[in-house]
């Protein structure tokens, strides 16, 4: 211990003794708070600067959790992203995304916008839209997908809890809406053929006869005649009824070589057609041999609608791509839109009443057209669009019913015809077309009759019974209620998010759905 | 606005908590003004805003770690300082009730030098007298801890209590009754810094604690600000 000569020691704040100790120094060193307070300070600016700096000059590393992988390279530039005092507005997300939305759109914002809700006019943002990222939140990692969006951002708008909570029974069986193939059809009766023709003892294996399942496993192929009933049906035994010859007023139909001669577009079939398939007696005429979509059969359709309905040139277009896949079948509906549209145009500068009224009509025309484009699988009557404006002949439809009848004999048995048009079957329907349904994630769990039991197979596949018709026809939708989900899918057992089922991102396989 | 509103609302609740926590710091400042109310009610909001910051800080960060630097940064400030925020008040519960029962007298904390000189003083003055393994026991085991103030992690909770006096006994056994006396009056000093020691640890501890509060707390309160403008800005 050192001493201090008397003279020279002074009383220091907190000292009131005159010993000094080796330790004093620290000793008595209390804390002052407004010290304390100036390093405080002194770390929060240091701090500030080193992110301020961070975000504006360098790679606004620090301030946010990293990009995901797919936007990684934007961790650069902040200002890809967001603008200064409006977060991340939609626009900047627009700015890619409109560019990469691929050759059908389905990545583009009006998609979105429509996702699966039906409705042409929900194109563009509402009012109140949201920004992307309420939804898809970034900044949560390079291994955050953003098209897994939480529930909770879904059950924030949406009026339920979860799956269990709340959420509506499927749109189907809510509103008991029937299956709109338009086909006549019985389900047991041909897995009862198929498992005896093929010594079947399992129906599962019957059902995928006809049910290809598509190469991912997840849905099916749209059925087709030539894959699912050609080999039955349509032998070489069909044939339809002698019908009148087309005479002057007298409804009828045409021989094939008066098709010959017409040489009408899209009769070029009838050159090298067969003669020796028609019989003639009597001013009446019979095909001996009817085929599947058979030309002759509906091209005498053809010339019968436009008898009938002169207006019924456009319902002849729809009607050509009924055998189309869809992606074929857009480019003539393009076709006809784009003839439509220039149509209207035309008309618009003309103030006539009666111009008007074609100018409106053709523009609900257009509308269902632009429809059926965004909706290909979805229910659409194609008689709509035989019967515009009520323009009709002044032909009686009652003296050609016994003609349409005869002529579409062998296609009744499975087809249903309408105003001298079969209507289309719809093979390639989906029932629920708000979500993705995956069979290949629940084969393992599950046969196909223990979720697909509407019809009653297993009551009536074992016997020689025949089911009532209101048990099994091609109206019913034999698909389960939400009950039947619910059962498997909770909280502990299979995943019952939102985005279990709802993907607005389906893969390349499935952006139709997007459009729907 | 990107950021969900129940996320929002939870970080505008952080945030004037910690406003209302900081306002103790500022009643402190101006003691001198009554009509700001008691010291105590401050203290209480201090204490329970500071919970309820935390409370509200883990809502706000929806039950996840932070990802980035930054954020890092602000939510390990934040935990630093509740977590240090709770140890002051449990320390300003703890020390009086260690101190009370085991301590025998009291001791002004900034006197304690020199009472511990005095008591060194005395020993000294003992030792002069005594026989030379007294003298040879006090160089080796007393001189050095009775030279300054010692902390003493043992009396934070025991205060002097529970200290073995060593060898003492031993040598006692060896000495004349008047021996043996002078070297009990050098125990009875030894047992006085002791007390000594525990006050200086309890009181040193309970004032020092601040040290790792209060800067963390400041530099915490520009995170916060610097965060509030990232949020709006961004």
């Amino acid at each position: 211990m050192a001493e201090i000569p008397p003279n020279n020691r002074r009383f220091d704040k907190g000292f009131f003794t005159r010993e000094r100790f080796a330790v004093a120094a620290k000793y008595l060193a209390m804390p002052n708070r407004a010290r304390l307070f100036k390093y405080g300070g002194i770390a929060a600016l240091a701090l500030a600067l080193v992110f301020l700096a961070d975000a504006f000059i360098g790679r606004a590393s620090f301030i946010a959790g990293p990009l995901s992988a797919r936007h990684a390279l934007f961790a650069k530039n902040c200002s890809s992203c967001h603008t200064a005092a409006h977060g991340a507005p939609n626009a900047n997300c627009q700015s890619c995304h409109q560019k990469s939305a691929g050759e059908r759109q389905v990545y583009g914002f009006a998609k979105h916008y429509q996702y699966r809700s039906a409705d042409v006019d929900r194109s563009s943002p509402h009012s109140q839209e949201m920004t992307c990222g309420t939804c898809h939140r970034e900044h949560q990692g390079r291994q955050n997908t953003l098209q897994n969006v939480a529930d909770n951002k879904c059950v924030g708008c949406h009026d339920m809890r979860s799956f269990h909570s709340g959420h509506p029974e499927f749109e189907f069986a809510r509103k008991k809406i029937p299956n709109p193939s338009n086909l006549t059809f019985q389900h047991i009766l041909h897995v009862r053929e198929v498992m005896k023709e093929q010594k079947l003892s399992n129906a599962e294996n019957a059902c995928l006869s006809c049910h290809t399942p598509k190469p991912d496993g997840r849905t099916f192929q749209p059925l087709s005649y030539a894959k699912a009933c050609d080999r039955c049906h349509l032998g070489e035994t069909e044939s339809t009824p002698y019908m009148p010859l087309k005479s002057g007023g007298r409804p009828g139909v045409a021989t094939l070589a008066e098709i010959r001669k017409s040489a009408s577009p899209g009769t070029q079939w009838a050159e090298y057609w067969n003669a020796d398939e028609f019989s003639e007696q009597g001013g009446a005429v019979k095909k001996r041999i009817v085929y599947h979509a058979d030309p002759w059969v509906l091209y005498n359709l053809q010339q019968i609608r436009h008898q009938l309905y002169p207006g019924a040139e456009l319902a002849d277009l729809i009607n050509t791509t009924a055998e189309l896949p869809p992606e074929q079948a857009r480019t003539l509906y393009e076709e006809a839109t784009g003839t439509l549209q220039k149509q209207i145009e035309s008309l618009r500068g003309n103030q006539s009443p009666d111009v008007q009224n074609e100018v409106s009509s053709l523009t609900q025309v257009l509308k269902l057209i632009q429809q059926r484009i965004d909706e290909p699988y979805a229910p659409l009557d194609e008689t709509k669009f035989a019967v515009t404006n009520g323009d009709r002949s002044g032909a009686d439809e009652r003296a050609y019913a016994p003609v349409i009848d005869s002529l579409t004999k062998p296609c009744q048995l499975c087809h249903t015809v309408q105003k001298a048009t079969i209507r289309r079957v719809k093979t390639d329907l989906r029932t629920m077309v708000r979500a993705e349904f995956d069979h290949r994630a629940h084969v393992l769990h599950a046969k196909c009759l223990d979720c697909h039991n509407v019809i009653p197979f297993r009551q009536y596949l074992g016997t020689d019974d025949k089911p009532a018709p209101s048990q099994d026809n091609a109206q019913i939708v034999n698909l389960p209620t939400i009950e039947k989900c619910q059962s498997c899918h909770t909280s502990k057992a299979a995943p019952a998010t939102c985005t279990t089922c709802h993907l607005f991102h389906p893969d390349r396989e499935h952006w139709a759905s997007l459009t729907r | 606005m990107t950021t969900p509103l129940p996320v929002l609302v939870f970080g505008i609740g952080a945030a004037i908590s910690m406003a209302a926590v900081m306002a103790y710091s500022a009643r402190r400042s101006r003691p001198q003004v009554r009509k700001l109310g008691p010291a105590r009610t401050y203290y209480r909001v201090h204490v329970w805003g500071g919970l309820l910051f935390l409370a509200l800080l883990i809502l706000h960060m929806s039950f996840h770690l932070p990802r980035s630097g930054f954020g890092f940064i602000l939510w390990a400030a934040s935990i630093w300082v509740v977590v240090t925020g709770t140890l002051g008040w449990f320390l300003q519960w703890l020390v009086p009730k260690v101190l009370t029962p085991a301590s025998s007298f009291e001791v002004n904390y900034e006197r304690i030098p020199e009472f511990v000189n005095e008591l060194r003083g005395r020993a000294e003055e003992v030792v002069a007298r005594a026989e030379p393994r007294i003298q040879s026991y006090y160089s080796q085991q007393m001189a050095s801890e009775l030279a300054a103030p010692r902390m003493s992690a043992a009396s934070l909770f025991a205060g002097a209590r529970g200290r073995s006096t060593g060898g003492v006994d031993l040598l006692r056994r060896t000495l004349s009754p008047g021996d043996a006396a002078v070297l009990d009056s050098l125990c009875q000093i030894q047992n006085s810094k002791r007390e000594v020691d525990a006050h200086y640890t309890l009181q040193r501890v309970l004032r020092g604690w601040l040290t790792i509060h209060l800067p963390v707390a400041i530099a915490l309160v520009g995170l916060v600000v610097l965060h509030i403008f990232f949020v709006v800005y961004f």
